[in-house]
């Protein structure tokens, strides 16, 4: 199975892993717009968590309705085992990859 | 949650455009977040506008690229199965949504040619409804007819109806259950020094009855109250007037308001929203006349400003009312001793349908433009199976799988009605906007001002027919795509698509024949606004005769109590009037005249010369009869030919004379010696008294600036014509507009109970006269602009698909060794076929086009070379550019790339 994460599932799992077991969409939206000050919208998150979960690297089930959300369920997420993997990897990977690369960006 | 809920619009687009297990989620997220920023005390106008963001945004990225190729859940599903129709409908939607936002720049382009055509074909349609189709606002309106006379060959065409006339035809006529008779003026309203002019229109007190609409409050006039002397002074007015001017007093009725001087009592108000025709009267009173005035002598005195208004009863047609109307005129003309006269001259008294007399100027114009805008329609229309076509070829390969899963032919149609549907509803939506400014700019142009023109409005019923215009367009569009796509059913194309290098021969054909046929049409609408053009320019070259510039010019009326005619009070105070101007700096000349050129109101009269027997069966001829005082050819600069100019002098002289000018002069005395002549007005056989013609002057139009020449002018001195109507021309050395306000003033400080109105400079009138020509050129041009522009796409779109398709081809020759240039010379060739069929057939099409539009042309000819190769020569340029794009493109083609691209 390829591991190889695109830069906005990086976001996603990246949020996932900091958040804990059985984040919701909302919260990792929010997360990710503190972090990294980008809006995304509920319908990208959940297009790519489905993505996601089609690979393999994410569960999810259905938490409980609340009035809030008009009646509606949430859905919840938490990585499983490949997807942790697939994200130590991925941070190995880029670790590697900026080894000595702000110096070089400085004297450009 | 309590405060407030979250937007229902985008909550409903969402629901519609995601699918199910997403649609509960986004939902949820979206409404959850809404109410934090809510509790959070975000203003609630900025929750809702981050609600819609977040809305549209999820639905955007739910159609992201990446799931183009996943085709919609019932592909696969079996034919017989029949429930989730609108599922599978929700799904052929949603998936239709994204093949068309994954290709921006064609569906941008497909929706702003469906806006733009509808919009254009609403805009116009709207007009033509209020002005053509809408039945007037009477009851039975289709029975409501017009009787005028005419003497055509005494060149005067309509002159109205006489009083006798109307009296004598009262009652007498059984094809009419009612008849009545109006007249408009212009008369001064209000109490001393706050005087205003006020559109007036004086009735026969069977007028409502005629027309079918009464007063909503009191009743309509007596029949007492229409014989002078009266005692009875009373009026009606309309609602607005009752509102504005009166401020709606509960005591209308028994009010009094002073028309021209007279006091009079109200004893109606009319409904809210009358209106007779395109009148702007605000005033009602009733058609008064003496005894004396409706005898047989009067006959035919009408003057062309009286109008006769019938009802047919139930069952009587037109034309028996006109059979009637001809006995009914032969039996009283046999005691008329003019009878020969009439009858050299042509009299006849016409009756036609109100509606269709009313709107008969206009009529040509309208239809014409429709046809244009449904050009346009037609060529977007082409546009768009074109670009789809295209489209459809290169998806033969995703049709190809879907058939393999088992869709059926329905299937096919279903998925390509959607989305063509799609398409050309929402670009009917935006087509309503493109409608709505159009109709906005129509009414800028001037188009308020048309006959019927006042009640234009783009309304629920224009929404309709625009809504399912689109759906209509839809259908149409959509039946040569299915047709392609079944036809391409029937060939393995599975297999195909990828060997052939030109794709199907068939779609090809027909996708240059559309382009043919977009050129065409475009020639024809870009030739038909050059002609507009052309003849527009021609028309303001026309010289009116007099020097518009430095003239400024208002109207008064003189009301007739305060200024009664046949006293010198009136002379006297236009005399006065004149000298007050005069004294102004910068005045350079002044001068009055009963109607001036170009005003749009101007009738003949009979005036003759003394003695003049016409030919044997040639008639007497009517001619433009005016009174002036003051400097007034001075003022216009009209050229003196012969004579002596008329001066406020000869308003004071018991000798009678008068100018004529030279058309008159040249067709009563070609060989010259006009001086000394005398006129008659009315016939030779009246004992009128004679004027002496002391000048000649040049020839003015009157009517029109395409007014034939030699229709002949008679200025009298203003004592011995004493109209109530004035207009008073002074020329300065400065700006017209400058001296408007200096020119109120000194008619109000002339006498307080003068008005004066429509104040404006003569260049401005002159202007406003050609409103019916500039408007149809203006709109000609801006429809052949997108008519280029549709052609210009076309072409493109259809060379660049080509060469798209033919990539391995020139990869493959250029990797053998061809050049760019023959290979650029090959793709040009094919351009410049399509583009010479195109103007080929374009060039036929306008030649017809001229040949329709000549009742509107002025002074250009049905065959006009220059507009031909001019039209030509614009399409041929734009369409050289458009076919230099793709093919530029191909230049750039990497051999290697091309020959593995697939």
């Amino acid at each position: 199975m390829r591991h190889h994460l695109g830069e906005f599932e990086q976001l996603l799992m990246m949020s996932l892993g900091q958040l804990g077991p059985d984040a919701s969409g909302l919260e990792m939206r929010e997360f990710i717009e503190r972090r990294t000050g980008r809006t995304i919208s509920p319908g990208a998150i959940y297009t790519a968590m489905q993505r996601l979960e089609h690979r393999g690297f994410v569960t999810s089930t259905f938490g409980e309705p609340s009035p809030q959300r008009g009646g509606k369920r949430k859905k919840l997420y938490r990585l499983s085992a490949d997807g942790v993997i697939a994200l130590q990897n991925m941070r190995t990977a880029l670790a590697r990859m900026a080894k000595g690369l702000n110096p070089k960006l400085s004297s450009q | 949650m309590s405060g407030p809920k979250s937007p229902r619009l985008p909550k409903l687009f969402v629901s519609l455009m995601l699918r199910d297990d997403m649609r509960e989620i986004v939902l949820g997220d979206l409404d959850e977040d809404y109410c934090a920023c809510i509790r959070r005390g975000m203003p609630v106008r900025l929750a809702q506008l981050r609600y819609w963001r977040a809305a549209v945004a999820s639905v955007m990225s739910s159609c992201s690229a990446r799931d183009a190729t996943a085709l919609p859940k019932n592909t696969h599903r079996k034919a017989s199965e029949k429930h989730r129709t609108y599922g599978g409908g929700m799904n052929e939607l949603r998936y239709a949504f994204r093949q068309l936002r994954n290709s921006p720049a064609f569906t941008i382009t497909a929706l702003a040619t469906v806006a733009i055509c509808l919009g254009a074909n609403l805009a116009i349609f709207a007009v033509i409804d209020s002005i053509l189709l809408r039945p007037l606002p009477f009851p039975e309106s289709n029975r409501l007819v017009t009787v005028f006379n005419t003497y055509p060959k005494a060149g005067v065409e309509r002159d109205g109806s006489s009083l006798t006339n109307y009296y004598e035809r009262r009652g007498h006529i059984p094809a009419f259950s009612s008849l009545s008779i109006v007249r408009e003026s212009t008369e001064v309203i209000g109490e001393i020094g706050s005087t205003q002019q006020e559109q007036v229109m004086r009735i026969s007190p069977d007028f409502f009855a005629t027309i079918g609409v009464g007063p909503a409050l009191g009743r309509s006039f007596h029949e007492v109250e229409t014989i002078t002397p009266i005692e009875n002074y009373a009026a009606i007015v309309t609602d607005t007037y009752w509102r504005q001017r009166l401020n709606s007093d509960p005591h209308v009725l028994g009010r009094q308001i002073r028309v021209n001087g007279q006091r009079r009592t109200i004893v109606g108000v009319l409904p809210p929203r009358f209106r007779f025709l395109s009148s702007e009267a605000s005033v009602f009173l009733p058609l008064t006349s003496r005894l004396a005035q409706r005898t047989s002598e009067q006959r035919h005195s009408g003057g062309g400003g009286t109008h006769m208004i019938a009802r047919l009863k139930p069952g009587a047609t037109v034309a028996e009312a006109q059979s009637q109307i001809d006995a009914h005129n032969a039996r009283l003309e046999k005691d008329n001793p003019q009878a020969n006269v009439m009858v050299e001259a042509g009299f006849r008294s016409l009756v036609v349908p109100l509606h269709a007399d009313h709107v008969r100027s206009i009529r040509p114009t309208l239809w014409l433009m429709q046809a244009g805008a449904l050009f346009l329609l037609i060529m977007g229309a082409v546009n768009l199976i074109n670009l789809l076509l295209i489209r459809a070829s290169s998806q033969m390969k995703e049709m190809a799988i879907r058939r393999s899963m088992g869709a059926s032919r329905r299937h096919v149609v279903s998925h390509v009605m959607v989305q063509t549907l799609l398409l050309t509803v929402v670009g009917g939506l935006f087509g309503l906007g493109v409608g709505a400014s159009g109709l906005r700019l129509f009414e800028v142009l001037g188009a308020d001002r048309l006959p019927l023109g006042a009640h234009m409005a783009f309304d629920g019923r224009l929404a309709v027919v625009g809504l399912a215009g689109s759906v209509l367009l839809g259908v149409i569009i959509a039946v040569p795509i299915a047709w392609f796509n079944l036809r391409s059913q029937q060939e393995n194309t599975l297999r195909s698509e990828s060997r052939t290098s030109t794709g199907n021969r068939t779609a090809q054909r027909l996708r240059h024949g559309f382009v043919v046929a977009q050129i065409t049409l475009a020639f024809i609408l870009l030739a038909g606004a050059a002609l507009l053009g052309l003849s527009l320019r021609n028309v303001m070259a026309v010289s009116p005769g007099f020097r518009a510039e430095h003239v400024i010019t208002g109207q008064f009326t003189l009301p007739y109590g305060r200024f009664p005619s046949g006293t010198s009070r009136r002379v006297a105070v236009l005399d006065r009037l004149l000298e007050l101007i005069r004294q102004q700096p910068g005045v350079v000349a002044a001068g009055t005249i009963t109607n001036a050129p170009l005003s749009g109101n101007n009738g003949k009269s009979a005036i003759t010369p003394k003695g003049y027997a016409p030919q044997r069966g040639e008639s007497l001829h009517g001619h433009y009869v005016y009174s002036i005082t003051g400097d007034y050819f001075t003022a216009m600069a009209i050229p003196l030919r012969e004579g002596r100019f008329l001066t406020s002098a000869d308003s004071h002289r018991p000798e009678r004379v008068g100018v004529v000018d030279e058309d008159f002069a040249r067709r009563y005395w070609p060989k010259g010696g006009a001086l000394g002549q005398h006129v008659l007005q009315g016939t030779d056989s009246d004992d009128a008294e004679p004027f002496m013609i002391v000048g000649v002057v040049g020839a003015v139009k009157q009517a029109e600036l395409t007014e034939p020449r030699g229709q002949g002018a008679v200025y009298l001195p203003y004592r011995y014509r004493e109209s109530a109507n004035i207009f008073v021309v002074t020329r300065t050395s400065q700006r017209p507009e400058a001296f408007a306000d200096s020119l109120r003033e000194l008619v109000r400080a002339t006498d307080p109970e003068l008005a004066i109105d429509d104040v404006r400079s003569m260049e401005t009138l002159i202007a406003e006269s050609l409103i019916g020509r500039r408007s149809p050129a203006v709109l000609a041009g801006v429809v052949a602009g997108v008519a280029l522009l549709l052609a210009a796409i076309g072409t493109y779109g259809v060379l660049s698909y080509t060469i798209a398709q033919r990539r391995r081809e020139i990869g493959i020759r250029m990797a053998l060794g061809a050049q760019m240039r023959q290979i650029r010379t090959q793709f040009l060739g094919l351009g410049l076929r399509v583009l010479a069929a195109g103007i080929l057939l374009g060039a036929m099409g306008a030649w017809g086009a001229g040949r329709a539009m000549q009742s509107i042309l002025f002074g250009v000819p049905t065959l006009h070379f220059a507009t031909l190769f001019g039209t030509a020569f614009v399409l041929a340029a734009v369409s050289f550019v458009a076919c230099l794009i793709p093919i530029r493109r191909a230049w750039r083609v990497d051999p290697m790339i091309a020959m593995r691209a697939e």
